[in-house]
């Protein structure tokens, strides 16, 4: 009798963690269900781990003080936990409206008073209405926590359908083509205003001593091109397969298109070597959800990187913690550390070294980096800055210029590696212009045209197509079909 | 009521000690803030306008970091008959608003820039740039006009106001026009 009385305790205690549990399993469950497309499930288990643990020790807490009443502790740990996963949103919404200073040493203890207050006074409800109102939160929780897995269940599905459909492209004999000649490089530098842009808007007329350089150099500097919307994956793959697909679609519907996709299809079939460097995949600033797009080679692979190891929360779990009361302590789990010696290493590699690995020819080299998309952690002289920049749109432009350096080096390194009797078609381009999106901490870019965004930067080094249709303004949707066009003599419609 | 208050009193006296508390830190964190800060609340009258300088504030942001300063920089020289470069006088930032004026001291910056643009002008303008900064708490709330301040070697002192403005609200600062 004894023995089932004991066990019948334990249960009970153990029944008490879960109401202050499912609320952290909620945020984490609901935050994962809204970025599910661009995230992997891999990324939620610390955070869930650290959010739980916090739950119990908070319920063991106050299980004491209300001197082991189950349902009492239980709630009372659940509206505690409330305040804490609710602290960060509320922070920054009194913090925006900016009726009264807002400090964490003056709102955090208010929040802490407020909800030991709460619980406090719920141990003063009849017990068998405290069970009740246990039932009725906890099965209110359930149903969230469960329409929220629900809704990622097919995003799951589908992203692992489109991880195990990606193999390496083969290709029949019989449909193998005459082998291409010119090594092509398509250097995409995300976030990259046009130089209209930077001509107007940030009053740099020295951009057309850069605009001369390039075309001294023999590029062809396309003015005035613009890409139909901001979405990186819809630009990346209208061009990488000339189609226009629909701008609603979700990124899981891109996916496929990017990752197989007619310019490289075409491309292997001529005995290119694919090769590849995908920043768009980065775990903070990025789409780590974005299944890799196959390629004989992942410049990845070669690029050496000493960095700190990463933060144990990741940048899923960050963005979790920062809605709640670790909302203070952001610079201890902050993920971007490794994030940036990664991306310095990629940016230094592409600037420098993209000539450093034996590849044969010919070959097709896609960098895709962000760059100068955020973080704006580079001066115009490439110095590091602090990181509390990294989301200041007043560092855009001294990105900009460093990012004018990147491209002359890789230019530079290139062209001194060509074979000059199959010079290479080289593509420059941005997916789309500055965003000049909203930071909570910084102000935007003042009197920034929408219309800008729009604006990217296209220019094509082509000796061995001296008639490309080029045009400005043109729409870079027909970056491929140009050079395709000239040099395979296909004869793929314009748009 | 007073039934009430007896009962609870302890407890309304905690919760009355926090919101007082969560109002008033603020200001005396500001108060604190300024006094261990670089800006010095200047006490003389506003010298006169210079009727010919040039200046131009750059950058003014708010670096979120443990220290919470912000940076503000920029160029600015007075032009005199005797050619003088900005190494010959001193140069400080004034922030203005209607009850007050606090000084900042400035460090000279190399703008290469600035001395080709006026080159016609024929004074070494090098060393005309500037940065500062200040800790973001210890500004008080309000709207500050910017001016530098010019302390020429014979002690006469003019001033210079730039078309920005500093706008400190209750959570956030910003260079503004």
């Amino acid at each position: 009798m004894d023995d089932k009385q004991n066990t019948n305790k334990a249960m009970n205690v153990v029944l008490g963690f879960l109401l202050p549990s499912f609320a952290s399993l909620y945020l984490v469950v609901f935050s994962y269900a809204n970025n599910a497309t661009i995230i992997s499930l891999g990324s939620i288990w610390n955070i869930l781990a650290l959010l739980i643990a916090i739950s119990i020790s908070v319920y063991l807490v106050w299980f004491f003080i209300h001197k082991r009443e189950v349902y009492a502790a239980s709630l009372a740990a659940f509206i505690f936990m409330l305040a804490f996963l609710m602290y960060g949103n509320a922070y920054k919404l009194l913090a925006t409206l900016d009726f009264f200073p807002v400090r964490h040493f003056t709102l955090l203890p208010l929040f802490v008073l407020v909800s030991f207050y709460f619980g406090w006074l719920i141990s003063k409800l009849n017990p068998e209405l405290l069970k009740k109102i246990w039932l009725v939160v906890i099965s209110i929780l359930s149903l969230l926590i469960l329409f929220n897995l629900i809704k990622t269940i097919p995003i799951e599905i589908q992203k692992k359908s489109q991880f195990h459909e990606i193999e390496p492209i083969t290709i029949n004999n019989n449909e193998a083509k005459a082998p291409g000649k010119h090594d092509i490089y398509w250097l995409v530098f995300d976030e990259m205003a046009g130089f209209d842009v930077v001509r107007d808007y940030f009053q740099y007329p020295e951009i057309d001593d850069y605009i001369e350089e390039l075309e001294s150099l023999g590029f062809n500097v396309i003015e005035g091109a613009r890409s139909i919307n901001h979405y990186t994956l819809h630009q990346i793959a209208t061009r990488l397969n000339y189609e226009r697909y629909p701008m609603d679609y979700t990124e899981l519907d891109y996916y496929p298109y990017i990752t197989n996709n007619k310019v490289m299809n075409e491309l292997t079939s001529r005995a290119y070597t694919t090769v590849i460097l995908d920043e768009t995949r980065s775990e903070s600033y990025g789409i780590p959800a974005k299944p890799p797009i196959p390629a004989d080679i992942d410049l990845e692979d070669y690029i050496n990187v000493e960095y700190p190891s990463s933060s144990f929360l990741g940048s899923f779990g960050a963005l979790v913690a920062r809605q709640t009361m670790l909302m203070p302590l952001n610079f201890l789990y902050n993920p971007a550390i490794s994030e940036i010696a990664i991306h310095n290493a990629n940016i230094l590699f592409v600037a420098h070294e993209l000539e450093s690995i034996e590849i044969p020819s010919p070959k097709f080299v896609y960098t895709h980096l962000l760059l100068p998309h955020k973080p704006f952690m580079f001066d115009e002289n490439g110095e590091i800055l602090e990181s509390s920049s990294f989301t200041n749109w007043n560092h855009y432009f001294g990105q900009y210029k460093f990012t004018l350096k990147v491209i002359q080096s890789a230019i530079k390194t290139i062209l001194a590696n060509a074979n000059p009797d199959y010079p290479p078609v080289i593509i420059l381009q941005s997916d789309h212009g500055a965003r000049n999106l909203q930071d909570l901490d910084f102000p935007k870019l003042e009197n920034y045209s929408d219309e800008n965004i729009g604006s990217i930067v296209f220019a094509i080094y082509a000796p061995a197509c001296p008639d490309l249709p080029l045009e400005d303004g043109m729409d870079p949707i027909n970056t491929f079909p140009i050079v395709f066009n000239c040099l395979f003599d296909m004869k793929i419609p314009l748009q | 009521m007073e039934k009430f208050i007896k009962k609870n009193k302890f407890h309304l006296i905690v919760l009355t000690i926090s919101l007082i508390f969560f109002f008033v830190a603020p200001v005396i964190e500001q108060k604190i803030a300024m006094r261990h800060s670089n800006l010095k609340v200047l006490s003389e009258p506003l010298p006169p306008s210079a009727s010919n300088a040039k200046m131009y504030i750059d950058i003014g942001e708010w670096v979120h970091s443990k220290e919470g300063l912000f940076h503000i920089r920029g160029w600015g020289f007075i032009i005199l008959n005797s050619k003088i470069s900005p190494t010959d006088y001193n140069r400080s930032l004034l922030l203005i608003d209607d009850k007050t004026v606090y000084e900042l001291d400035l460090i000279s910056v190399k703008r290469g820039d600035v001395h080709a643009f006026f080159s016609s002008l024929d004074i070494n303008l090098e060393d005309s740039g500037f940065q500062t900064s200040f800790p973001k708490a210890a500004l008080p709330k309000g709207t500050f006009r910017i001016a530098l301040k010019f302390t020429l070697p014979d002690g006469s002192q003019y001033i210079l106001e730039d078309e920005h403005v500093i706008v400190q609200t209750h959570n956030h600062i910003r260079l503004g026009n």
